[in-house]
């Protein structure tokens, strides 16, 4: 499953849909703590993570992920329309806001098994 | 060609006329003493302060700085014989506020006398707050734009491949060209805001101007049907910011394309330490000065843009330690950007 973590309710379900859409099983997430909880519930291929959010921002999100050996190996797309946030942000794949289509499908593709 | 220098007329020597002026001058001055005694101050220096000329003359000059440590480097320097320029430091008030000031000093020395120094000080608080709420202003046009534009840019996306029976998907297509003008409009402000009153941050890196300028000129082609031919001559290799040449170079091609008339042509140089890339084409651009192109919100005629994509060509390429120019005549319209290949 693809769990799409970003508290913009329109982004978060759209990215849901659009993907469903694609055939891959995915759900959304508010914030970093409740996608964390989600984690350890269910089986999550890939994190599309927003990185400022309320509660638990992506960072923090990230810090507490690598903490848990069950969880560290996920991966994790950041996404952000603070781009210099998301130059701060250490890993592969990033995503800048507004997101295109190609460029959604081009991040899931290199880090999620075809559905 | 150098004349003996005007006469002061005798009126500015009269003590009393002098002291007028000084007085109500509308930048602060004040004179310390070898030890931080304040000796004398304008009503500029101490006013906005809150404080009265009894409450401020004749007192230390550290007691109304709120950084001990500024203050010790600017009297050290000053006694040093150094000269300061614009230093920033932060005042205190007499209500317990802070001002934000900058402040240029030098000392009269007589011989080897420290007599007093010459302070001049600026107050650059609202200016402070002017670029702070410009900050802020960035952050939330970034934040709160780019996230309904994410929803919008994907879902209509999908859409579109997922398929619509006309006219439904000429209606799309229409929609998702307007959302791209929108997308760009949101860049060209936050690129214009950011570049207000401060400087283009830069990412440099190893860049072929040559490959970059092809593979834009090939999407401006397919974007807006037009025809620009392009050619290239020597090495176009250096070290530059590729996202920001991208949209300067960007900006340039589509401008031709939407405002000039065929012949296009593109052509990049490179020689020697700094390259050159020129972008003409047919017609020339009327109701504005070749100057007033690149200002901001220039081509206010456009319907296509708020007239910044021009002005963020100059910003970029003047960041990079470049120029950009403008040739208008002869029937056409001559771009051309110099960037020098490294740093300076």
């Amino acid at each position: 499953m693809i769990l799409v973590v970003d508290d913009d309710h329109d982004v978060r379900e759209t990215l849901v849909t659009v993907l469903q859409m694609q055939g891959f099983s995915a759900a959304g997430a508010r914030d970093g703590a409740e996608a964390l909880e989600r984690m350890r519930g269910d089986e999550v291929s890939l994190v599309l993570l927003d990185l400022m959010m309320p509660v638990m921002s992506g960072f923090r999100f990230r810090e507490e992920q690598l903490k848990d050996p069950r969880l560290a190996e996920v991966p994790v797309v950041a996404m952000s329309a603070d781009w210099n946030a998301l130059n701060a942000f250490d890993g592969p794949v990033r995503l800048r806001k507004p997101i295109e289509l190609e460029a959604l499908e081009g991040a899931v593709g290199t880090c999620a098994p075809a559905p | 060609m150098a004349g003996a220098p005007p006469q002061v007329p005798s009126f500015v020597r009269e003590p009393e006329h002098l002291m007028d002026f000084v007085d109500t001058a509308a930048i602060g001055l004040h004179w310390v003493g070898p030890d931080g005694t304040i000796l004398w101050a304008n009503r500029a220096d101490y006013e906005p302060l809150g404080y009265t000329a009894e409450e401020y003359i004749g007192h230390n000059i550290q007691e109304f700085h709120a950084d001990d440590a500024s203050i010790q480097d600017i009297l050290e320097r000053l006694a040093a014989g150094q000269r300061i320029h614009d230093y920033p430091a932060r005042l205190r008030c007499k209500d317990g506020s802070v001002r934000s000031v900058e402040i240029t000093s030098s000392v009269l020395f007589k011989g080897s006398k420290f007599v007093h120094t010459r302070c001049y000080t600026r107050d650059v608080t609202e200016r402070q707050r002017m670029q702070e709420a410009r900050d802020r202003f960035v952050a939330v046009l970034g934040h709160d734009l780019r996230n309904p534009l994410t929803s919008i840019t994907v879902g209509l996306q999908m859409i579109a491949k997922a398929g619509l029976p006309e006219p439904q998907a000429e209606i799309l297509d229409r929609t998702q060209r307007s959302v791209q003008r929108v997308n760009k409009l949101v860049e060209d402000l936050i690129d214009f805001a950011k570049t207000m009153g401060g400087q283009m941050p830069l990412e440099r890196q190893q860049v072929d101007l040559g490959r970059l300028c092809a593979r834009l000129v090939a999407e401006t082609q397919t974007a807006h049907g037009v025809e620009l031919p392009f050619e290239q001559e020597g090495d176009l290799r250096g070290s530059w910011d590729p996202d920001r040449l991208e949209q300067a170079l960007s900006n340039l091609f589509v401008n031709a394309a939407v405002h000039g008339r065929p012949p296009h042509r593109v052509r990049a140089v490179g020689h020697g330490d700094a390259v050159h890339v020129e972008v003409r084409n047919g017609g020339e651009l009327t109701g504005r000065d070749a100057r007033d192109v690149f200002e901001p919100f220039g081509h206010t005629t456009s319907s296509t843009g708020l007239g910044l994509g021009l002005f963020i060509v100059r910003q970029i390429v003047e960041a990079h330690g470049g120029d950009a120019e403008v040739d208008i005549g002869h029937g056409e319209t001559a771009f051309q950007i110099r960037l020098p290949r490294e740093a300076a």
